[in-house]
């Protein structure tokens, strides 16, 4: 029982932090600056990689919610409650980047777009999963509960989805900027750069979703223990 | 024992993850990659009907070529006074305050940068790239924001963790 | 089958009679809507070309505040009453439990509805006293006591309810009252059917999406 649950020496981590150097020097250094949006461009390659962490965590959480509903085992869970955490980590880190490379380039911080509405409600729907879990005093009724909410966020996604897509056609979002409509013609280097961050953030959410999961299990190994030391105390007074 | 077997699990999750990646970002690459011209100056001509509303425009650019701009209903603007409020619009909404707003940008000279497509704007919007400063700072608030959050994030597991391994070891000094 | 029936239509009946006795749930539900659109009556002003383009907004906006009231007190009754408990020793099956307080809330939701629609109609003076109108009413309160009803079963047993049933309501529907937002402002602006069908689409489709997968993840709150 003496591993550490926030090793620095996890190869996963390593490896990150490794990758997320080469993704720095490419993002900084490497990368050309793009001709129309300039420097703020730079922006998208932390915001995209950041974005799919948000939705590898709606992934898991509802891919393991299923599970836990199926199965009632201990572990379903604790993955879900682990990567619903990080994943709502990534999901705020997603809006604030979003917003930010927004205003110079769509000159507004925010606007009706179809992918901005849905990853908004979705945020809000597992920052709900979260508060629930919260409030709830622990338990498999509070697991059960969870992973319902879990499975309801999963099967409104693609309704929102289609939803703000009918949305924005009828209510055009207003974006104006130097290149607001046109893709940059940069194809080849973005991708390659793109590619590096996502990988080097993917394996950062693996290991913070691992850390949260064993923290989450020493947690339930607490609560064990503390009802075994209740019952001692009990035994050794009787 | 448990543990390595855990790593293990871990990695193969990983490198699916990087398979799915890399497929991802390829098929993203292989679609989309189109875009209209786009052209920075500043304006030397308005011309408005007789209920002042925009009908077209002339941009002199750096190499002092004039352009003449027409515009359509769709065509957007997002226009700052002298005080740097910005006001975000379209033609078809409000065309004669684009013409006010291009006077004014003409009398103070003041750069705009037009997406155009057939001699037709799409969008009529200040000048980005020429406030490179200020776009810097943007670009400094992401990556601060982002690294500051994963810290705290961290530094919260963390503080979580200690506590959790204090009491354990408590409660076991208690029971053995 | 018509035992089923029968079954859903006791639970429901057995709501709508106590419903009926104390007037707590339609109270507060058509009470809350209407405060909301005498609010924005005096918020906003309301020229025509106003009311046209917020009104609907301000409509549903209005009806899911106050539904979300609505179901918080129906099931804090069943609470204060032990009568869910009851129904759960009852041999029937859960689904069956769930139909029945889906209908009960689907009644609440929608009488309140008929109180508080022709006052939106006076106070934001729009048409909308349409075939069209009815059929975005239905679905939309279908789909609300679907979600509703499962959320509020789950809220109930959380320390602080009032504020939890919400929080996990409204964004989930958040899809559905787009739909009943946009298909209205096609009504009060004097289009038809072929206008709406898409919204309409979505909502029938949001409907039984969350009729089915709610009807199936009950079982799992009620399980003990």
């Amino acid at each position: 029982m003496t591993n550490k649950i926030l090793n620095l020496f996890d190869p996963i981590l390593i490896f990150s932090a490794a990758l997320m150097g080469v993704a720095l020097y490419m993002i900084f250094i490497w990368a050309p600056t793009e001709t129309n949006q300039g420097a703020v461009q730079r922006i998208l390659y932390f915001h995209v990689p950041i974005a799919w962490g948000a939705m590898l965590g709606i992934f898991v959480v509802s891919g393991s919610s299923i599970m836990y509903l199926w199965k009632k085992e201990e572990k379903w869970d604790r993955l879900a409650v682990a990567s619903a955490e990080v994943g709502v980590v990534f999901g705020g880190l997603m809006l604030l980047t979003g917003m930010i490379w927004a205003r110079p380039v769509w000159s507004v911080w925010w606007t009706g777009e179809a992918k901005l509405t849905t990853a908004l409600i979705l945020f809000f729907i597992y920052v709900a999963y979260l508060m629930f879990r919260a409030y709830f005093p622990p338990g498999a009724q509070r697991q059960r509960l969870a992973a319902i909410i879990g499975v309801i966020g999963a099967v409104d996604t693609p309704i929102i989805y289609f939803a703000a897509n009918l949305w924005a056609q009828a209510h055009p979002p207003i974006i104006t900027g130097p290149v607001a409509d046109s893709d940059s013609a940069l194809g080849s280097d973005l991708g390659t750069v793109l590619l590096v961050a996502t990988v080097a953030f993917s394996f950062l959410f693996v290991y913070l979703v691992q850390s949260r999961y064993k923290i989450r299990k020493s947690e339930d190994d607490l609560v064990e223990l503390k009802r075994a030391s209740s019952a001692s105390v009990m035994t050794g007074a009787g | 024992m448990t543990i390595t077997t855990n790593r293990a699990g871990a990695f193969r999750v990983a490198f699916a993850l990087i398979v799915a990646l890399s497929l991802s970002v390829v098929l993203a690459q292989t679609s989309s990659a189109q875009g209209n011209s786009v052209v920075s100056g500043i304006v030397v001509g308005v011309q408005t009907d007789e209920s002042g509303n925009l009908i077209q425009f002339a941009l002199s650019d750096s190499s002092g070529q004039v352009t003449t701009f027409k515009l359509s209903a769709a065509t957007k603007y997002g226009l700052e006074n002298q005080a740097g409020d910005r006001w975000v619009s379209t033609q078809g909404e409000d065309a004669s305050e684009a013409a006010r707003r291009l006077r004014d940008h003409r009398e103070r000279f003041a750069p705009i940068t037009v997406s155009f497509e057939n001699g037709i704007a799409s969008s009529v919007v200040e000048r980005e790239e020429g406030k490179l400063e200020t776009n810097l700072g943007y670009l400094f608030t992401v990556f601060a924001i982002t690294w500051a959050l994963f810290f705290t994030y961290v530094l919260y597991m963390g503080r979580k963790q200690r506590v959790l391994q204090y009491e354990i070891a408590k409660l076991k000094g208690i029971i053995g | 089958m018509k035992g089923s029936l029968a079954v859903i239509w006791a639970i429901g009946r057995k709501d709508l009679l106590l419903e009926i006795r104390n007037k707590d749930v339609v109270v507060a539900v058509a009470g809350f809507a209407l405060l909301v659109l005498v609010i924005f009556t005096v918020a906003i002003d309301l020229n025509q070309a106003n009311a046209k383009l917020v009104g609907p907004g301000v409509l549903w906006a209005g009806i899911a505040f106050a539904g979300v009231t609505g179901l918080n007190r129906a099931f804090a009754l069943e609470v204060e009453g032990g009568t869910l408990e009851a129904l759960m020793l009852a041999p029937i099956s859960r689904d069956l439990i769930y139909f029945g307080k889906a209908l009960g809330n689907f009644l609440f939701i929608a009488v309140a509805q008929i109180i508080v629609i022709p006052v939106f109609a006076v106070l934001f003076n729009l048409v909308v006293f349409r075939w069209e109108m009815l059929a975005i009413s239905l679905l939309t309160t279908i789909g609300f006591s679907a979600v509703g009803t499962l959320f509020a079963a789950m809220a109930v047993r959380v320390r602080a309810r009032e504020v939890m049933l919400p929080l996990l309501f409204l964004p989930v529907v958040v899809p559905l009252l787009m739909a009943a937002i946009e298909s209205t402002s096609q009504v009060v602006n004097g289009r038809s059917w072929s206008d709406m069908s898409e919204w309409l689409q979505l909502a029938i489709a949001f409907d039984l999406a969350f009729i089915v997968i709610s009807a199936f993840l009950f079982q799992h709150i009620l399980e003990d």
